[in-house]
């Protein structure tokens, strides 16, 4: 502990030190003197004998106060990234503030003696607190806020009852005069990488990440309100699938989990890889944006993604390749660092990047991730390179993605309708989206993409969407494996159908060509999700009988074998008719 | 790794399902949709068969499959046991030409001393012919013996301190009081 006189003391020391000089002076015999005739020659006295030493009095102590203030600044570990390996470079360890944290001023017993949250430089001030009191700091892995834009995200233990994290300091006396107390969690790991003791900076850094995304979006928005969210970090959780209480979360990801069990899926949650040596995502910030970013889209805006591996190379479903290139991009505007990357492996020293402005991948189009990321970069970022002559910035892309009309939009999320909308946003140069669109092999136009003749090699992958009437015209749809399974290019097939009049309806898919025994199943959609459902077992027909109200809808349909690992191709007629 | 979509059907979507069957129309159901996302990385799935009724000191084989969605480059494997289980094989790595169409399968012996369960830690790196480096990082558990006593002797590994009202992960802070 390092203990300092206060100024107030020291002003009072300095007085006092000043006062025993100007005495010792005077008891020299400093200054004039009378005495003596003149003609007497006399030796002179001897001199006094010097006065024995004075000591000091001791510096007063500084005034007791009834209450003080404990403040100071709360920092982490941070560990960048070795940008040749896209390993971590734990020897280059800086510490960082801890921003926006609920932090607490705690007494003996446990118990919240004063709040605050920290500011952006990390640092926090408790007032009026008793004087001699015991307390300690804690600093949680929660960011709160009941302000015009608020939000409550926490980074808890999945493997320890959602637990939520806290970094504390010592259990000390506040004194009786105020204090400063800095605290800084520890990365817990060696220069080299090695895991040396408790990872408390982990959940501070994850939560950073995720402050830097809510700061960034309420920029955009400052009365923007963040949905309730979970982030699920553990040292135990393993790229595994299995029991998430024991950490086997799979990977990185977001998703909404059943907490009380009653099939809603309603908490939207990030699960983040923690097992050093193999795979922890704690300092891979564009993971942590990318999976925040599917977050967003999915409580803040509107996603159709079923999810699912993809890599950049894939054909994909066009919903995914949306989605996953959204997450990408975003990642890039946030952290203002296009190249994303992720570290894994014994002590963390290897890794991989994406640049997201601009990556060789092939299979260009509106179905490949690369393509949209892009493409959605290239909107954003000051820097004009190849068909990139437009700089926006984050806010229309935000304002399209919140929109009303693009959140209620009947076709699904795929790049069709985001450009279609953002197209109508003020300063946008649709001449500049369109070079864009081209220069990644896409030429559909409108919210549907109509006239796209990009087929990635696929012949039934277009038109992107099939167009139903209501007179029972059937349109021919396919399911392909053709580029893999099961959230790739044209295993769904999509229908859109205007429905005239509120009424019934009977929808009808039955194969007619390809795989001779298939599972064809299909999927009603709203604007905020499927609302209709047929997947029966039924050998190669499936029809279902529902009441619709007057509006356009979004269909989409495959053989149930292509949502496994083996796959085939067919074709079926579709119909739809009161 | 494709984690289930539309799995789950909530039990008003089998009711509307049935009532479609009698021709009647189906009613909406709530929008249910447990997708879950994947972080970005190779395009490759694994799947292992974990050896059945190991014992503690014994030996057991571990099958470990790979299928990529790549048409060349060399796919690199690396595994690595946790703490308290033992990789019997000579070799912990291994490569595979990605050529070819046919899954890539790898057979490990290891071992553990007592009971419990264990990860194999596995990195599998891929290098393609235009140069880029891509990779993911998966586990495979492995039950030895008794894992219902050896749970209940060692509790899962906490970063911290778990307080004893069970809310908070407790984390020394380093800390300089002036």
């Amino acid at each position: 502990m390092n203990k300092r006189m206060s100024g107030a003391g020291r002003l009072l020391a300095a007085s006092a030190l000043a006062l025993v000089l100007t005495t010792s002076l005077q008891a020299c015999g400093g200054g004039s003197s009378s005495g003596g005739n003149g003609n007497v020659s006399v030796s002179p006295p001897p001199p006094p004998p010097p006065p024995p030493p004075v000591s000091p009095p001791p510096p007063p102590p500084p005034p007791t106060q009834s209450s003080v203030t404990v403040s100071g600044v709360a920092t982490y570990d941070f560990v960048p990234f070795n940008t040749v390996t896209n390993g971590l470079d734990y020897a280059a360890t800086e510490q960082r503030p801890i921003r926006g944290a609920v932090i607490e001023l705690l007494n003996s017993s446990g118990g919240v003696l004063a709040t605050d949250t920290t500011t952006d430089s990390g640092a926090y001030s408790f007032a009026d607190i008793t004087a001699d009191t015991d307390a300690r700091v804690s600093i949680k892995s929660q960011l709160l806020s009941t302000a015009a834009s608020s939000y409550d995200i926490s980074i808890v233990d999945n493997t320890s009852n959602d637990a939520v994290y806290a970094v504390q300091g010592s259990l000390t006396s506040v004194g009786t005069a105020d204090q400063t107390r800095d605290l800084n969690a520890g990365s817990g790991f060696s220069a080299a990488g090695a895991a040396t003791g408790t990872r408390a900076a982990a959940p501070f850094a994850i939560m950073d990440s995720i402050y830097e995304s809510v700061t960034d979006f309420q920029g955009v928005n400052p009365d923007i309100d963040f949905p309730k969210l979970n982030v699920y970090w553990s040292t135990n959780n393993r790229p595994v699938g299995g029991d998430v209480t024991q950490g086997e979360i799979g990977t990185s990801s977001y998703t909404r989990l059943d907490l009380d069990g009653n099939g809603s899926f309603e908490q939207p949650t990030l699960l983040i890889l923690g097992a050093d040596d193999n795979d922890t995502d704690e300092y891979d910030k564009h993971v942590i944006v990318h999976e925040f970013g599917h977050y967003f889209e999915d409580q803040l805006s509107r996603s159709d993604s079923i999810g699912g591996s993809h890599t950049l190379s894939d054909r994909l479903d066009p919903r995914v390749a949306f989605g996953e290139g959204f997450g990408n991009a975003l990642s890039g505007m946030i952290l203002d660092d296009p190249f994303y990357r992720d570290s894994f492996g014994s002590n963390q020293t290897q890794g991989f990047d994406i640049n997201v402005e601009g990556d060789n991948a092939p299979n260009r189009g509106w179905f490949n991730e690369a393509s949209i990321q892009e493409i959605l970069y290239d909107l954003y970022d000051s820097d004009d390179d190849g068909a990139d002559t437009v700089s926006l910035g984050l806010e229309p892309i935000f304002n399209v993605l919140t929109s009303e009309s693009y959140r209620d939009g009947r076709p699904f999320t795929t790049i069709f309708p985001f450009l279609d909308a953002l197209a109508a946003e003020p300063g946008v140069n649709v001449a500049d989206i369109n070079a864009l669109k081209t220069a990644q092999s896409i030429n559909g136009t409108g919210p549907l993409g109509a006239g796209e003749t990009n087929d990635g090699n696929i012949p039934n992958s277009l038109p992107v969407f099939k167009t139903v009437s209501t007179d029972g015209t059937p349109v021919t749809i396919c399911s392909s494996n053709d580029a893999g399974t099961p959230n790739k290019l044209n295993n769904f097939d999509f229908v859109y159908v205007t429905i005239p009049t509120a009424g019934n309806y009977t929808f009808t898919m039955t194969r007619t060509s390809g795989a001779t025994s298939t599972d064809p199943d299909f999927f009603i959609f709203t604007d905020d999700g499927f609302r209709f459902v047929a997947d029966s077992a039924d050998n190669n027909t499936e029809t279902i009988r529902v009441s619709l109200t007057a509006r356009d809808y979004s269909i989409s349909a495959r053989d149930f074998n292509n949502a496994q690992g083996t796959g085939q191709n067919s074709c079926y007629s579709f119909t739809v008719q009161p | 790794m494709y984690i289930g979509v539309f799995r789950f059907l909530s039990i008003t979507a089998l009711t509307a399902m049935l009532s479609a069957c009698a021709g009647n129309p189906v009613s909406e159901t709530e929008p249910v949709s447990n997708v879950a996302t994947v972080k970005p990385g190779a395009a490759i799935d694994f799947v292992y068969k974990a050896p059945k009724g190991l014992m503690p000191a014994d030996y057991g084989k571990l099958t470990l499959t790979f299928f990529e969605g790549y048409q060349s480059g060399t796919l690199r494997l690396e595994a690595n046991a946790s703490d308290g289980l033992r990789l019997v094989s000579e070799v912990n790595k291994k490569e595979f030409s990605m050529s070819g169409n046919d899954p890539h399968e790898w057979e490990v012996d290891v071992t553990a001393s007592q009971d419990g369960v264990y990860y194999l830690n596995l990195l599998a790196t891929v290098d393609l012919p235009d140069g880029r480096e891509t990779g993911r990082a998966f586990s495979a558990r492995i039950e030895v013996g008794d894992i219902t006593s050896a749970n209940a002797r060692q509790s899962i590994k906490t970063n911290g301190v778990l307080s004893s009202d069970g809310t908070t992960i407790v984390m020394e802070a380093e800390e300089v009081i002036k």
